[in-house]
């Protein structure tokens, strides 16, 4: 059941035994530093890190890849390199600029030590940042929001675009979901609203699954209309593309030029399954997340210095491929962080090869560096910080890579 | 499309019967103190077993009686449902069709928009409801997305062949359907899975959603065998005389021997690997268990009662997966019983049950109206594109999207305000001489159940109200108000659960 925030805010206050207790990890006391918004974008489907960052300087992956692999630097439709190991898929070229501008990082050989291959499972246990299962219903990233709500946080605190929020955001409070801006507003007939609504907010009161979520429903049409995001049109040139994801990562940046509080948001993008024909769904789907990245990136300009994007996946692919033009489930994948606070312009990696002796199971990608490191070091760095076993439970061993300054 | 086949302007007679019969009304449906008086025995059967309570169905039930009105749905092939494939003949041509004529028609567009609109018909207007509840069921049990390619093709030889002929069958008989189903042999790449090397799509699926569950005690090294069982099931090419049905290759088979959950399979054995492996996970106890945990969270509540799971799945195992027998198991028991609104309708269930209620004229562009709704809701059918169907549980529906697009459903419908859908006032209400009486009369015909006291009292006030800015109520005639006052009830907390 959810809380209000009021409610919530009583609660902890009364056992605030657990704020008192003293912080495992992260950033010294008395850092005054207001958070960065945390964009969260999750590529649902399992997304193949291999051919999106190709190794290309590792021969295996040609051997694994016979005619899948994404070719050489230099050849047409090939590689573009980022260093001596890794490159992009040609794909990821709109975001070659912010890459070298460094406000884009990517860790490779990158995931969860799940051994789980089920996507819905998988998704389940990174969204809630667990390694198996356990009772913890809410998602990381509302475990961080459970732990710095005030009374500054409004009813925008957490938003994702979509139909519903994503188990990454579920917190005690409530996250508004939306699919677009336009669309958010009632339709109660003229003259009728006043008395409608207040006859909503009576009939839902003490309804056990619907009270808060009718309360923040009023609340936030009319904090929208008030603020109206739709004015902000995109700055600095910025062209996000014409797909849900482009419109859905515009709306975001709207909601935060308008102000609204926007605290932690969600966005996912779904279609990475790519058991068969792979080439020409990564042609389409690749340009697509990265196009919208690099148009939010433009976008916000000089606000991404309190902004930080994380781009993560349930697993990755099977080194090798298979005999439909794809490839199965695999383990390790990708991440990827942007933003002005980012140690971009590199690849963070332990390459753990891709030699039949280095594989994972049944032919995967090794994960040598935990996701949790990555979004700890995000926590820690980016935002005031919390306790790391609050934030993670169960995940010891967080050393920070430098991923974020 | 024309929807206007149906005559249902009745009175509210048929509601005073019910109320009156008190036959299974629990002692504390009277009690209009409670935060949300429960519906009867009888309603909450209705609003779990149908797509929405007509007061045809309310008159049916309290006739029969639950147990043999129960009886008379499971038996579903007696229910004449004729003048409504009647009108989907004239409407929805396409989902006649076999493969070669799709083929031919090629217009992929037309035949997915009229399966989907065949879909959304029959709910609302088949007899059969209980049958079509399993229909929506299954096919979201196998979900298949519907723009994956040629699926959108498919899709409509699968609802029609394999998901129909068996939706209160036998579980291994449909999933025996479903294995050699083009639709689902596509949407999962099994059509391109071949010996030497296999792609494990389907294999995984079908063991993690389809029958045991992720936890239901297969290994990794499983999904690979099963994977090799089933190379060579594929379809017929479009060129050749089976186009689009479902074809073995033999010499795409994996003839090696295979181990799948400790069972060895010998070599040789071509298309019965597949079969066998189907009859394997048909018969697992961990299928059994996962199946009726499914059904229970769909029926009964989002946390199963594990008593009641337990019976069903001896039931399952008993009855070699009989879905009547389950369903019996199920819907006559305690628990089902027990859990009243414990289960949040979905946007489909919330539309249908919204239309079948007010009973609009409906016209042909309505389709359209209610898909943009569906859409909006996130439950248009064969439109969730992860193989494991849109969820069965509260949290992902009861959203702010969720919440604001249910009420603006609500609003505009009751107001006549979506194209080609307009709601006979006089004969939803009917001849009221007071506001307590309109209240009480729209509450029995929309709601199905008692008013708690105090929202009866502020439903009275709203249909009264005399606010001098307000033009239509200066002419102090409530009649003007009953627009509003049904889309508020539709939106309101009696009308969201079943």
């Amino acid at each position: 059941m959810k809380l209000s925030r009021r409610k919530f805010l009583q609660l902890t206050a009364l056992g605030s035994a657990s704020l008192a207790a003293p912080r495992l990890a992260f950033s010294s006391e008395g850092n005054d530093r207001s958070d960065d918004i945390i964009i969260s974008i999750f590529l649902r489907g399992a997304a193949d890190g291999l051919n999106i960052v190709p190794p290309w300087g590792d021969p295996d992956y040609y051997r694994l890849r016979p005619n899948l692999a994404i070719s050489e630097p230099g050849d047409q439709d090939g590689t573009l390199a980022l260093d001596d190991l890794f490159g992009f898929h040609p794909g990821m070229v709109s975001l070659m600029p912010v890459y070298e501008q460094g406000d884009l990082a990517v860790i490779h050989a990158c995931g969860s030590p799940s051994p789980s291959h089920s996507h819905f499972e998988a998704q389940d246990l990174m969204e809630r940042g667990l390694e198996e299962n356990t009772n913890e219903f809410n998602g990381w990233l509302g475990r961080y929001l459970d732990y710095r709500m005030d009374d500054s946080f409004g009813v925008f605190h957490a938003v994702a675009m979509g139909i519903a929020p994503p188990r990454t955001l579920a917190h005690q409070a409530s996250s508004i979901a939306m699919p677009d801006i336009e669309s958010f507003t009632l339709q109660f007939p003229t003259g009728e609203e006043e008395k409608i609504r207040t006859l909503l907010k009576e009939l839902y009161s003490g309804d056990e699954m619907l009270d808060q979520a009718s309360r923040d429903t009023l609340a936030a049409v009319d904090e929208l209309a008030l603020a109206d995001p739709l004015r902000y049109a995109p700055e600095n040139g910025a062209q996000y593309p014409d797909s849900p994801f482009g419109r859905q990562m515009q709306a975001m940046g709207q909601l935060i030029r308008a102000d609204l509080g926007l605290r932690a948001g969600a966005l996912s993008l779904g279609g990475w399954d790519t058991h068969e024909g792979e080439a020409a769904t990564l042609e389409s789907l690749v340009p697509d997340l990265a196009g919208s990245l690099a148009a939010f990136h433009t976008d916000m300009g000089a606000d991404m210095n309190h902004i930080t994007v994380v781009v993560m996946t349930e697993f990755g692919r099977r080194a090798y491929e298979n005999g439909s033009a794809g490839t199965d489930h695999g383990h390790g994948s990708f991440m990827l962080a942007m933003g002005s606070n980012v140690n971009g312009g590199q690849v963070f990696h332990q390459w753990p090869g891709l030699k039949d002796e280095n594989l994972y199971g049944s032919g995967d990608l090794e994960v040598t560096t935990d996701y949790r490191q990555v979004l700890a070091e995000m926590i820690d760095r980016r935002t005031t910080g919390m306790p790391l076993d609050t934030l993670f439970p169960g995940f010891s061993g967080y050393s920070p890579l430098g991923i974020f300054s | 499309m024309d929807l206007q086949q149906r005559s249902l302007a009745k009175k509210i007679a048929a509601f005073a019967t019910l109320a009156s019969s008190g036959a299974d009304r629990a002692a504390r449906t009277d009690n209009p103190d409670q935060p949300l008086p429960p519906p009867t025995a009888d309603i909450l059967t209705l609003s779990r077993c149908t797509f929405g309570i007509t007061e045809a169905l309310a008159r049916q039930i309290d006739r029969l009686g639950r147990e043999q009105w129960l009886r008379r749905q499971l038996d579903w092939n007696r229910i004449d449902d004729s003048p409504v494939e009647e009108q989907l003949h004239k409407q929805t041509p396409t989902i006649y069709m076999s493969e070669a004529e799709l083929a031919e028609l090629g217009n992929g567009f037309r035949v997915a928009s009229q399966l989907k609109q065949a879909t959304l018909f029959r709910a609302m207007f088949s007899p059969r409801q209980l049958y079509e509840v399993m229909v929506e069921f299954w096919n979201n049990h196998f979900s298949i997305y519907h723009r994956d390619g040629a699926v959108i093709l498919l899709k409509t030889l699968d609802d029609r062949d394999v998901i129909r002929p068996h939706a209160l069958g036998k579980f291994r008989d449909l999933l025996h359907a479903s294995s050699k189903s083009p639709a689902m042999l596509l949407y999962l790449d099994n059509h391109t899975n071949v010996a030497g090397t296999p792609n494990e799509n389907y294999a995984r699926e079908l063991m993690e959603l389809h029958t045991l569950g992720v936890d239901g005690g297969y290994t990794e090294t499983d999904v690979q065998e099963v994977a090799r069982c089933f190379t060579g099931w594929a379809i017929a090419d479009w060129r050749s005389e089976n186009k689009g049905k479902f074809q073995f290759y033999p010499n795409r088979h994996d003839q090696g021997a295979k181990t799948v959950l400790g069972r060895l399979i010998d070599p040789g054995g071509g298309i019965r690997d597949g079969e066998q492996v189907v009859d394997m996970l048909a018969a697992h106890p961990s299928t059994a268990r996962f199946i009726c945990t499914k059904l229970a969270r769909h029926f009964v509540s989002d946390q199963p009662p594990q008593t009641l799971v337990e019976r069903m799945s001896q039931v399952f195992l008993d009855t070699d997966g009989d879905i009547p027998s389950l369903l019996e198991e199920m819907i006559l028991s305690e628990e089902f019983l027990a859990t009243a609104d414990a289960k949040f309708k979905r946007p489909m269930e919330y539309l249908m049950s919204a239309l079948r209620c007010t009973n609009p004229t409906l016209e042909r562009q309505s389709y359209a109206s209610l898909g943009s709704y569906l859409y909006a809701l996130g439950q248009l059918p064969f439109e969730w594109g992860p193989p494991d169907g849109y969820p069965d549980t509260a949290g992902y529906w009861t959203s702010t999207n969720g919440v604001l697009n249910r009420w603006n459903f609500a609003s505009l419908l009751a107001g006549s305000r979506l194209p080609g859908i307009s709601i006979d006032y006089q004969g939803l209400a009917g001849d009221n001489r007071s506001a307590e009486e309109t209240v009480d009369s729209l509450a029995h015909r929309l709601l199905h159940r008692r008013l708690n006291r105090t929202h009866r009292e502020a439903f009275i006030r709203f249909l009264e109200d005399k606010d001098p800015e307000n033009r239509l109520a200066d002419q102090g005639d409530f009649q003007e108000r009953i627009p509003a006052l049904i889309g508020l009830m539709l939106s309101s907390p009696y009308f969201q659960y079943r």
